[in-house]
Formats: C-alpha cells, sequence, structure tokens
C-alpha cells in the first residue's frame, strides 16, 4: 500500500490545493517511488514545524 | 512570461551570475510578488528540493507555506554550489507553461514514478524538469563566457572544477556546458 504517496498527494492537493509541484531527485538511483513521497512529507512537516533556514533570494 | 526574456537579460551578467540579480528579473518577467525558499533536513540520496505553488485558497493552513506564494525547499546539507543550482533550476519551474503544470495526485505518482523508472517517451512532467534544468544552466553561464571557458578547456587550460569555482555550479554539472549540441538544447528550451 502506498501509503507515503497517498500522504503526499493528499498534503499538496487537498490541503495545499498546489496548483504546481516539481522536484530535484537525490543522487541514488535507487530510492523507490515510495521513498521520493515520504521525503517529501517529511520536508514539508519540518518546513511547517519551523524547522528550517530560509534563504533570502533579494 | 518568457525564459528568453530572462535569457537575454543574463547574458549582460558577470559570474557567477548572482541570484539577487535574477530573482527580481524573475519575478518581473512571472509576475509574483514573492517567492519563498527554505532550506531544511532532507536525505539527499532520495531528494535534493522541491518547487510548490500552492493554491490561492488552501484549505488547511500548513505555517510557513502561504497561499499563492510559491515555494522552494531545497535540501540542507547540500553544498553551496549545489543548492544554488538546485533553487535555480526550481526557480525554472515559474516558467513551465499551463500543460507543464503538475496539478493533481494521479500526475504527481505518475511522475515519481517516471523518474525513478524512465519510461520509453517522456511525460509532459518529466520533459518539463529537464527543461528547467537546462534552463538553469543556460542562466548560469553567459554564452561569451561560456565560449571562453570552452577554448580553455580545449587547450586544458582550465579544468571543469576551476568553471566551476567560477561559475559557482556542481563540477558535476560543468561537462552539460560543453555539450555538441548545447546550442541546440538552448534553443529548444527558449520560450
Amino acid at each position: 500500500m502506498a501509503t507515503n504517496m497517498k500522504k503526499a498527494q493528499v498534503l499538496l492537493f487537498d490541503s495545499l490545493g498546489a496548483t504546481n509541484f516539481k522536484m530535484y531527485p537525490g543522487f541514488s538511483r535507487d530510492s523507490s517511488s515510495e521513498q521520493i513521497a515520504g521525503e517529501i512529507n517529511q520536508s514539508v512537516e519540518r518546513v511547517a514545524a519551523g524547522d528550517f533556514d530560509e534563504i533570502e533570494l533579494v | 512570461m518568457s525564459y528568453s526574456d530572462l535569457y537575454t537579460f543574463c547574458q549582460s551578467l558577470q559570474v557567477p551570475v548572482s541570484r539577487k540579480r535574477l530573482t527580481p528579473k524573475i519575478k518581473e518577467l512571472c509576475g509574483i510578488e514573492s517567492i519563498k525558499v527554505y532550506k531544511t533536513t532532507m536525505d539527499t540520496d532520495i531528494l535534493l528540493g522541491y518547487f510548490v505553488s500552492p493554491g490561492a485558497a488552501v484549505s488547511v493552513e500548513l505555517p510557513n507555506i502561504t497561499a499563492s506564494v510559491p515555494t522552494i525547499v531545497v535540501a540542507r546539507a547540500l553544498n553551496d554550489c549545489w543548492q544554488r543550482f538546485v533553487v535555480i533550476k526550481e526557480l525554472m519551474h515559474l516558467f513551465d507553461t499551463d500543460l507543464e503544470k503538475l496539478g493533481n495526485a494521479e500526475e504527481l505518482e505518475g511522475l515519481v514514478t517516471e523518474l525513478v523508472t524512465p519510461q520509453p517517451t517522456r511525460s509532459i512532467a518529466v520533459a518539463s524538469e529537464v527543461t528547467a534544468f537546462w534552463r538553469a544552466i543556460g542562466i548560469m553561464c553567459p554564452e561569451g563566457k561560456r565560449q571562453e571557458f570552452q577554448r580553455l578547456r580545449d587547450a586544458h587550460k582550465m579544468s571543469d572544477l576551476a568553471i566551476a569555482t567560477e561559475i559557482r555550479m556542481p563540477e558535476l554539472l560543468v561537462p552539460s556546458l560543453f555539450e555538441a549540441n548545447y546550442k541546440q538544447i538552448v534553443s529548444a528550451i527558449m520560450q
């Protein structure tokens, strides 16, 4: 059961109503879809929890 | 909005091309007021970063991810050059056409699946990832400078590491600038 993928889908499209999402895969070619979706979920949760450094572009 | 306008703008910039010069131009061309960029913990074997454009009315408020504010998240563990490249590549998705935008659950699963297991033909979503990659390459090194680097590289007077250091791009990606069909690629990514 693709738990992480389902969660990522709900997080991005049901909760955030995302109109576009794109990604840069990691260095390993052995990652699974579930691992990638899990990493998306965890990082969104970290950002929401304030666990980030903001990069000022301007 | 047009990537070709950004590409033209970047031709007059010094290297390393400054994100502080790039960003206002991107915002102007794309008609957006704000972009948020965060670095946080990620397993870089699995994911280096992503771009998300939240809808105008988010149904669940997530702190720090604001409705209608394009947001880029990048892996904290990356070195400066990788972080810079990932952010610039993700910024290029602001130039995605409506057709290229990935905006539903099925398309997300399709994108991730295809990135894990490449398909005989590329989907529009994966093609837009490739386009964004080349668009980032294209603006990080003005063509005049690229040709100068090419001459020096061909004469074995400049290493990929030295070029990477000058333009602040990951060394691994420097050979992309000197692909035999580089000019055709750049021509193909103009819109």
